[in-house]
């Protein structure tokens, strides 16, 4: 069982509207310990259908273990967890012990083989669950078959092939086929947690102001600001046409900041300039 | 010897310009330093070779990865790597997005999130800047990052290292000279270290070239915008060109003459003068090493002169400036991290081009050897335009719809958008550099299900000739457009034409316009939708309806998510957080899309 755990890359556990959200955090800890390379996410169970996950992409799922009653699942749901575990993985629920025969016919008629009870040292799964639920059942490990021969690498070998890597100077050893179809790609956005999805604060960048105290505004201004210091720059410009700066021939990038010669190109030094008039900007 | 390796991944050519710049600072080290486009790195040598590594990745369109990374990408997100697989690489990265789009940075998260799944160990923290920093960019990469990229990378490796800006570094290419006594001048330069450069939209795209057949002015002269029809003849070409609607036509511009005049004159060469190129490594160029190039070809089709420049421009141009001059004060200045308002002030808000620095700086220009262009100005990024027109219904050519860019700030001369200038100013029969890519993010269903369109300003191109091709070769007569415009009577381009009057008299197209500027409050499509809230609910949920959206990337679209949101609560009786599930899964299951562009 901890082996299933410490090779599993992705894991998935189907909760309720029932469960209560404050043991959500504190059951994934629990399993992220045992599971230590996984990722693992959350889906309730009423939009599992919806949210079209690709197939094939968890080693196992955990289901209704964090709820204190059992819900079975039905033929449907049951169907779609089959199509979201990869060849040869796993998933985990409780069955009471009354309804075992039942619940196991269903879960073979879905196509899950190899069903076994689990031992006393995966208990930790069902704490979740009331007393007198845990007390008449127990935990049940379903797999999925390897459906096509060489479709995927079995979970056993795993560790084999890790084997092989030589870490400390990797030559030549991967060779990757970048041909490969779009359904051995991960799931990017699952890449994502909710920080991430965050945009940062503009706010926090400080407009208005520049570094030095000076009124500034932001680069896609909307408020009026830019256009008002425009302005004011250029009728500060207009009432100071003369000039004794020496620098205005030079161009922009030597003027200050109220030249009235801002805006257009360097010329002569005592070239006659004719300052055009400002139109709407 | 270590070698750090830059890899970027750009759309528009500003992390490919950020990635230049780190470069050119790796090799004023003693550092070797190797630059990749992500896709043209194998990815087996990546995994391999490479130990110390920077990533400079955009992201585009909705949360996509740049086009010249797709292959990478793949690469990369394969289920079959484990997280031994990266244990050997030291990596960090910058991330260039826009907040003003809500997916923001996702490529450079998901990128670094992913590393360190694989067991990529980190040389610094990632920065994830931001367009909407009032520095742009530069703004969030200055201030910590990079010393402590340069401090952690010295004690990994244990030289230190000091990156010298000043230092002139060889060109990237050496010019041979042609007069009528053959080569009579080089500009030789000693390449000291590799440069991997292809420009993956120039290089790898062919490019063809099609004649103008029309280039109509759809608004009033006196309306203060000019927007054009223009229609090409692509019988040509018909299986290269081939495109659908919802594709996108990529059409290469070239500078105007004025701006190629004027830079010859500051550089003091010759437009006809013509040369050989001559790259010093031996890897991918755009150049053909064996034909002749004029001034002119090069400015014109080639090298984009009259973009408002960045950073690295003006560290380059300090190269060249004589010390004792007041240029070369200026240029510290204006290159120094605390000065970066002023830069700012300068050059980004009233956008100045490069070439109105190079006038600034005329002393300083000319010092510059007339290689260095080639290190001085970016390729010319082509652009792309939503098709306008239906391949079913206008056999044989190809519209487009292209609102012309110009706009005045406080410098004299009018700003003018590359591309758009350049189509408008075309005539009949002269040709243009196109080729057609899918958009990537809009797929429009050819099947009955009815459509809700809205398309403000230039967004309702690729609905212009989807609607005639469902309406009048499918037979599918649920159409919504939803479409924004000023006035009617200046912008609401196709109010006239005779095909769309007659489907909205024979109802198969119901349309639904919001003239922004004809009352005196504002009316945008946003309005528009909770105003016929109850029509559209019933598209949407009752009959199944896709919802297409295009336009400007700017507010629009968060707007009108918020519209769709409010007429959800509304008619579905749903409190926010369901009305937002509930947009998720239209996004999810390709019953809502946008495509849109800044």
């Amino acid at each position: 069982m901890d082996e299933i755990f410490a090779n599993a890359k992705s894991i998935l556990i189907v909760w309720f509207d029932s469960a209560k959200t404050e043991n959500l955090l504190p059951f994934k800890e629990k399993i992220q310990m045992k599971a230590k390379q996984a990722e693992i996410s959350f889906e309730n169970a009423h939009m599992l259908n919806e949210s079209k996950r690709q197939s094939s992409s968890f080693d196992i799922i955990i289901y209704g273990l964090i709820i204190e009653q059992d819900i079975w699942p039905s033929i449907e749901l049951l169907n779609e967890l089959f199509r979201l575990l990869k060849p040869n993985s796993y998933i985990i629920t409780h069955i009471a012990q009354d309804k075992e025969v039942n619940a196991l016919d269903r879960f073979k008629m879905c196509g899950f083989v190899n069903c076994n009870k689990l031992d006393n040292n995966s208990s930790f799964l069902m704490e979740l669950k009331d007393y007198s639920t845990r007390q008449l059942g127990s935990l049940w490990l379903c797999q999925k078959p390897s459906f096509d021969i060489g479709y995927s690498v079995p979970l056993k070998n795993i560790k084999q092939s890790q084997k092989q890597v030589p870490s400390s100077k990797p030559n030549n050893v991967w060779k990757i086929n970048a041909n490969d179809d779009d359904d051995d790609l991960i799931d990017t956005d699952a890449l994502l947690d909710e920080e991430d999805r965050k945009k940062p604060d503009i706010k926090n960048y400080d407009c208005g102001t520049a570094s030095n105290g000076v009124r500034k505004a932001c680069k896609n201004c909307t408020c009026g600001l830019a256009q008002e210091l425009e302005k004011s720059e250029y009728d500060s410009a207009a009432k100071n046409v003369k000039s004794s700066c020496g620098s205005c021939y030079l161009g922009d990038a030597f003027r200050c900041a109220g030249c009235p010669y801002r805006g257009l190109p360097p010329f002569q030094p005592g070239e006659r300039i004719n300052i055009p008039t400002m139109s709407d900007v | 010897m270590h070698t750090l390796t830059i890899l970027y991944g750009s759309q528009t050519g500003t992390a490919q310009d950020l990635a230049e710049k780190f470069w050119c600072l790796a090799r004023s080290t003693d550092l070797s330093c190797k630059l990749f486009a992500l896709d043209d790195i194998d990815f087996d040598y990546f995994i391999n070779n490479c130990k110390y590594v920077l990533f400079i990745v955009s992201t585009t369109g909705d949360g996509d990865e740049p086009d010249n990374m797709r292959q990478f990408w793949r690469s990369i997100m394969r289920r079959t790597l484990t997280n031994k697989h990266l244990e050997h690489i030291y990596y960090t990265l910058i991330g260039l997005g826009d907040s003003n789009y809500p997916k923001f940075n996702f490529v450079a998260k998901k990128l670094s999130k992913r590393l360190e799944q694989l067991g990529a160990n980190m040389i610094c923290n990632k920065v994830l800047a931001d367009d909407q920093h009032p520095h742009g960019i530069d703004g969030s990469i200055d201030e910590k990052f990079t010393s402590e990229f340069w401090l952690n990378l010295s004690k990994l490796i244990g030289v230190e290292l000091q990156p010298m800006p000043e230092k002139r570094l060889p060109s990237k290419y050496k010019v041979e000279w042609i007069n009528e006594n053959n080569i009579i001048n080089s500009n030789y330069s000693n390449g000291n270290s590799d440069y991997h450069y292809t420009s993956s939209n120039t290089v790898r795209h062919k490019f063809y070239s099609v004649p103008l057949i029309s280039n109509k002015r759809l608004t009033p002269n006196d309306h203060w915008q000019d927007v054009r029809l223009l229609e090409f003849d692509i019988q040509d070409y018909k299986q290269e060109l081939n495109y659908h609607c919802g594709d996108v036509a990529v059409i290469l511009p070239n500078c105007s003459l004025i701006h190629i005049e004027t830079l010859a004159k500051l550089f003091n060469v010759e437009l006809d003068h013509e040369f050989y190129i001559r790259s010093i490594t031996d890897d991918s160029t755009p150049y053909d090493e064996n034909r002749l190039y004029t001034v002119r070809e090069i400015f014109s089709e080639y090298l984009h002169i009259n973009q408002v420049p960045n950073r690295s421009f003006f560290d380059k141009l300090i190269w060249f400036s004589n010390k004792n001059e007041h240029e070369y004060e200026r240029l510290k200045e204006l290159t120094q991290r605390e000065n970066i308002d002023d830069l700012y002030t300068y050059c980004h808000r009233p956008r100045r081009t490069c070439i109105e620095v190079l006038q600034d700086f005329h002393q300083t220009t000319s010092l510059i050897p007339f290689n260095y262009v080639f290190d001085l100005f970016s390729l010319i990024r082509p652009r792309s335009f939503s098709i306008a027109s239906s391949p079913l219904i206008h056999l044989n050519y190809l519209q487009l719809i292209v609102a012309v860019v110009k706009y005045k700030t406080i410098i004299h001369t009018p700003r003018e958008g590359l591309c758009s200038t350049y189509l408008s100013k075309l005539n009949i029969n002269e040709h243009v550099k196109m080729y057609i890519k899918s958009s990537g993010t809009f797929h429009l269903f050819n099947d009955n299900l009815p459509a809700i369109m809205i398309g403000p300003g230039t967004g309702v191109a690729p609905f212009h000739g989807w609607i005639l091709e469902r309406v009048y070769h499918y037979g599918y007569h649920m159409n919504m457009l939803l479409f924004g415009c000023r006035n009617k009577n200046a912008d609401a381009f196709f109010e006239n034409e005779q095909n769309w009057q007659t489907m909205i008299d024979n109802k198969q197209l119901v349309y639904i316009a919001a003239y922004s500027r004809d009352q005196n409050e504002k009316i945008y499509v946003q309005h528009k939708i909770i105003e016929y809230g109850q029509m559209i609910w019933t598209w949407i949920h009752d009959l199944n309806a896709r919802i297409y959206l295009a336009g400007n990337a700017k507010n629009m679209p968060e707007q009108v998510c918020d519209a769709l949101k409010t007429i959800i609560m509304k008619y579905a009786n749903l409190n926010e957080d369901d009305a937002n599930q509930y947009i998720k899964e239209l996004e999810k299951t390709k019953r809502l899309q946008r495509e849109t562009w800044s």
